[in-house]
C-alpha cells in the first residue's frame, strides 16, 4: 500500500468510524430531579462567574475548576461533581458533564423524603478518596431546605415588631447565597495550595472584656469602612488594633495566634465574595436563567449581597459569646482596609505567613500615644461603660446558666439525631447560651423537629452538645423515668413510630432504639421518615 | 537484677500458658498492620514495626522512632529522616504536659468519651500467626460516641506482656484499641496479646470509621546492630515543639 492509498484509507476508516458513531443510537442521558438538576446549574455558574472575576479577586487564583464538589442531601442522596475517582456507592450519571466533569450519585442511603428547592447549605473542603496516590481535596457541602414562606412570615413578624432583619428574606432563600457559598469554599481550597495554617481553629469562650473590645473592633472596622479619607481611616484602624490589644488581655498567646490565623483563612474567602459582588454588578451576564433555577436573580441588586456583608458585621460584633464567627466579617474588613491602603497586598501574603492584624499594623504606622491613654480615649469614644453593661448581663447569665446545668444530679437522657444528618434547630423557652459547643437552655427548649420527628420540651433546663444531641438530666428519684409508647418493638431495643416520655421532654420518631445503663439512657433516633 | 527479671518472665510466661522454650535471644520482632477507612477515604496499610528487647522496646512507624529505654529511665523520639531526636525520662513527658485549662474560656471544646465496656466472649477460637486466638466483641457506650471492638487475642505468643502492656508504650502503636478503660472492663488483656482486631468508632460528629490492626509477624530474632541506640550523628533538640516542628 502506497502513502497515498495509506492515507486514503486512513480517511476512508474515519468516516467509516464517523458514519457507525452516528448511527448509533443515542446514549441514554438520565433524567436527574429537579432539585439535583438545580444544584448541578449553580456550580456551573459559580465556575462561569469565577472565570470572569476570580483573578481581579485574588490574583492567582484559579484552582476553582480542578475541585470537585461533593453535595449531601436532606434525603440521604449524594451528587459528586469532577471526582477523577469516585469512592464506592457512587455511580456515574450519563449523558450530563457540566463544566467537562463527571456527575456521580449515591442514592445508597436515599429515603422518602420529598425534597423541592431553594436548598441551601454549607460545609468545607475534605478529603474524599484517592487519585494517584494522594487525598482527593473536594468541597463537601450538607444543604437544607430553606422554606420561603417560613422565612417571609418570620421577616413580616421581625419587622413588626420594630426590629430590622440583618437580612431580608427574599435574600435569604435566593440561590445567590449558595453561589457565594461555593465561592467561599473553593477559595479555601485555592488558600491550601499556598499555605498551611500553622494554628488549630479559635475555640474560646468569651468574657465581658473580650466582649466589650470585640465590639469596639468591630465599630472601629465599621467606621473604617465607611470614612472616605485615607488619613481617618487610619485613625480608625488604630484605634482597631488597640482595642485588639486590651481584648487579647484575657486570651492565651495560642489563642490570639488561632483568632488571627481564622481572619486569615475565613477572612479573606468572606473577602473573596465581596470583591466578587462589588465586580459583578459592572460587567456580568449570567449563563443560567430562571427556568434552570427559580430562584436565581442573576445578582440583580448584587450591591445588596454587599451591603449584607456590613450588616453581619453590625450583627455579629455586639454578640457577646461570639468569638469564632467574628473572624469572618472582621477578617474580610481588614482584608477591604488593605485594599484601600496597600494596593496589591494579596500578592504573597498566604506564603508570607503574616496575619491581616499585622499588615493592618505596619499601614497604620507607630502608635501616637502611650497605651492608657490610647485607651482611655478609647472608652471614651466608643461608648465603654454601656458596653460593658450590656455584656456583663450576658456573661453573668451564662455563668448562671452553667452552674445550673453542672448542678443538675440524676440520670441523664441522651438524644442522639446524629443519623438524620440534620443540624438541630431548636426554638428555646427564653434565653440559650453558647458555651463551646454546648448550648444551655436553662429554661429548657419549646419544641423542634427534624422532618417527622418532633420533640416537645418542658421548661426543664436541658443541653444541645456536639451539634446533634440533646442532653437532659432526670433529677428525680429512680430508674424508670421514662415510658415508650410504639406499633412495634424489635429485640435490641428498636422501637417503630415511637413516643418517648419523660420529665423534661416528649420526643416522637418514627424509628428509633432506646439502650439503658443505670446512669444514662440513650435513644437514637433511626429514621427520620415514615418506614412502616 | 537480671536475674529477678529472668524470673518475673519465667512467672508470667507461666501465667500466660507460654510454653515454648527459650530460644537463643530474647528480642521479639513483631510488624503491625494498621488499615482505616471512613465514608470519605481509605487508607492503604501502614506498617508499624516493633523490637521487644529485655531492657528496651523500639517502636518504628516510618516517620518517627520512639525508643523506650527501660534501664536507663529514658524515653527518646527520633525523626531518622531529619537526623533528629528528642528525649526524656520515660515518665516525664505526662509531667510535662500543661494541666487542663478549667476556666470558662475552655469549657465545652472538648469531648472525651468515657466509654462503658461490656466484653462478649463469643466462644470462638482460630488460630493466626500459629498461636491459637479467641474471639471477644467489646461494646463501648458513651453519651455522644460507641465503639465497637472486635478481637481475636492469644495467650500464648511470646510477647513480654508487661512490656506490651504498658500504657507508654501502646499509646504510640497507631491504632492499638487498647485504653485504661477497656483494659479495667477487660482484665483478660493484661495477660493476652490482641493478634488482630477490628474497630467501628462512631465518632460524636465526624462520619464513623473503621480501623482494622493485626500483627503480621511475631518471631524472635536477633536486632540489627544499634537498634536500641540513638545514632550518635543524630542532633538533639532541646523541646518536643521544636521536635514537632521538625516533622
Amino acid at each position: 500500500m502506497n502513502i497515498w492509498m495509506r492515507d486514503n484509507m486512513r480517511c476512508v476508516n474515519r468516516i467509516l468510524a464517523m458514519t457507525a458513531i452516528l448511527c448509533l443510537p443515542a446514549r441514554g442521558q438520565d433524567t436527574l430531579p429537579g432539585y439535583l438538576a438545580v444544584g448541578l446549574k449553580q456550580m456551573q455558574e459559580t465556575w462561569h462567574i469565577l472565570d470572569l472575576f476570580a483573578e481581579r479577586v485574588w490574583p492567582g487564583w484559579n484552582n476553582y475548576r480542578d475541585v470537585p464538589f461533593l453535595i449531601a442531601y436532606p434525603n440521604g442522596v449524594r451528587l459528586l461533581v469532577g471526582h477523577p475517582d469516585p469512592p464506592k456507592n457512587f455511580s456515574a450519571v450519563t449523558g450530563l458533564s457540566p463544566g467537562g466533569k463527571g456527575v456521580f450519585l449515591d442514592r445508597s442511603q436515599e429515603i422518602a423524603l420529598p425534597l423541592k428547592a431553594p436548598l441551601l447549605g454549607g460545609g468545607g473542603p475534605v478529603s474524599l478518596g484517592t487519585w494517584r496516590g494522594k487525598p482527593v481535596r473536594t468541597v463537601s457541602l450538607r444543604l437544607f431546605y430553606l422554606d420561603p414562606e417560613l422565612a417571609e412570615r418570620r421577616d413580616s413578624l421581625e419587622r413588626g415588631s420594630g426590629k430590622v432583619p440583618w437580612m431580608p428574606a427574599a435574600l435569604q432563600y435566593a440561590s445567590e447565597n449558595q453561589i457565594l457559598i461555593n465561592v467561599h469554599e473553593l477559595f479555601h481550597c485555592y488558600q491550601e495550595t499556598v499555605f498551611r495554617s500553622r494554628h488549630g481553629n479559635l475555640r474560646y469562650n468569651t468574657d465581658a472584656n473580650y466582649a466589650v473590645y470585640s465590639e469596639i473592633e468591630g465599630l472601629a472596622l465599621e467606621k473604617a469602612f465607611l470614612t472616605v479619607p485615607d488619613d481617618s481611616l487610619k485613625i480608625f484602624l488604630a484605634d482597631f488594633l488597640t482595642a485588639r490589644e486590651m481584648k487579647r488581655k484575657s486570651m492565651t498567646a495560642e489563642q490570639q495566634a488561632e483568632e488571627s490565623g481564622e481572619e486569615v483563612s475565613e477572612g479573606t474567602a468572606v473577602y473573596a465574595e465581596a470583591m466578587l459582588l462589588s465586580l459583578i454588578g459592572r460587567d456580568y451576564a449570567p449563563e443560567i436563567s430562571a427556568s434552570d433555577d427559580p430562584y436565581y436573580r442573576n445578582f440583580a441588586g448584587a450591591d445588596s449581597y454587599f451591603k449584607l456583608k456590613l450588616e453581619q458585621l453590625r450583627g455579629i460584633r455586639g454578640e457577646t459569646l461570639e468569638s469564632r464567627g467574628k473572624s469572618y466579617t472582621y477578617g474580610c474588613f481588614q482584608s477591604l482596609a488593605l485594599s484601600r491602603l496597600a494596593g496589591g497586598w494579596q500578592k504573597g501574603f498566604f506564603e508570607s505567613g503574616r496575619m491581616l492584624d499585622q499588615l493592618i499594623a505596619d499601614v497604620v504606622g507607630t502608635r501616637s500615644g502611650s497605651v492608657p491613654a490610647e485607651e482611655n480615649s478609647l472608652k471614651v469614644r466608643y461608648g465603654y461603660d454601656a458596653l460593658l453593661a450590656r455584656h456583663a448581663e450576658v456573661i453573668a447569665g451564662r455563668d448562671r446558666a452553667l452552674a445550673l446545668i453542672e448542678g443538675r444530679k440524676g440520670r441523664a437522657y441522651v438524644i442522639n439525631f446524629k443519623e438524620t444528618g440534620e443540624y438541630l434547630q431548636v426554638k428555646a423557652n427564653g434565653p440559650s447560651y453558647r458555651i463551646g459547643l454546648i448550648t444551655v437552655f436553662p429554661n429548657g427548649i419549646d419544641s423542634m423537629r427534624v422532618a417527622e420527628v418532633t420533640l416537645r420540651g418542658t421548661a426543664s433546663p436541658i443541653i444541645q452538645d456536639q451539634i446533634y444531641y440533646l442532653r437532659w438530666v432526670d433529677t428525680g428519684p429512680g430508674e424508670e423515668g421514662y415510658t415508650i409508647q410504639c406499633s412495634r418493638h424489635e429485640e435490641g431495643g428498636t422501637y417503630y413510630n415511637a413516643i418517648v416520655r419523660t420529665g423534661g421532654f416528649t420526643l416522637t420518631a418514627p424509628k428509633l432504639r432506646v439502650s439503658t445503663s443505670p446512669g444514662r439512657v440513650k435513644i437514637t433516633v433511626l429514621s427520620k421518615v415514615k418506614v412502616e | 537484677m537480671r536475674d529477678q527479671k529472668i524470673l518475673c518472665c519465667a512467672l508470667i510466661a507461666a501465667a500466660t500458658g507460654f510454653s515454648e522454650a527459650p530460644s537463643q535471644t530474647d528480642t521479639v520482632h513483631l510488624l503491625l498492620e494498621r488499615s482505616r477507612s471512613t465514608q470519605f477515604i481509605s487508607r492503604p496499610p501502614d506498617t508499624t514495626e516493633v523490637w521487644i528487647g529485655e531492657n528496651a522496646v523500639v517502636v518504628g512507624t516510618g516517620t518517627e522512632n520512639i525508643l523506650f529505654r527501660y534501664d536507663l529511665n529514658r524515653l527518646f523520639f527520633l525523626r531518622p529522616s531529619r537526623g533528629v531526636y528528642y528525649e526524656s525520662g520515660l515518665d516525664s513527658r505526662e509531667q510535662e504536659e500543661q494541666p487542663a485549662d478549667t476556666s470558662i474560656h475552655a469549657k465545652g471544646w472538648e469531648y472525651t468519651p468515657l466509654y462503658d465496656w461490656t466484653v462478649e466472649d463469643m466462644k470462638e477460637e482460630k488460630r493466626l500467626q500459629g498461636y491459637a486466638c479467641h474471639h471477644y466483641v467489646a461494646r463501648g457506650e458513651a453519651d455522644y460516641s460507641e465503639r465497637t471492638l472486635d478481637l481475636w487475642v492469644t495467650r500464648e505468643s511470646p510477647i513480654r506482656l508487661d512490656r506490651y502492656n504498658d500504657r507508654r508504650f501502646y499509646s504510640h502503636i497507631p491504632g492499638d484499641p487498647r485504653s485504661e478503660e477497656l483494659l479495667k472492663a477487660f482484665p483478660d488483656l493484661y495477660t493476652s496479646v490482641i493478634v488482630s482486631s477490628q474497630e467501628k468508632l462512631v465518632p460524636a460528629i465526624a462520619p464513623e470509621g473503621t480501623i482494622g490492626r493485626r500483627i503480621i509477624l511475631i518471631e524472635r530474632k536477633q536486632p540489627p546492630p544499634g537498634v536500641f541506640d540513638v545514632p550518635g550523628t543524630f542532633k538533639r533538640l532541646e523541646t518536643y515543639d521544636e521536635y514537632l516542628d521538625a516533622r
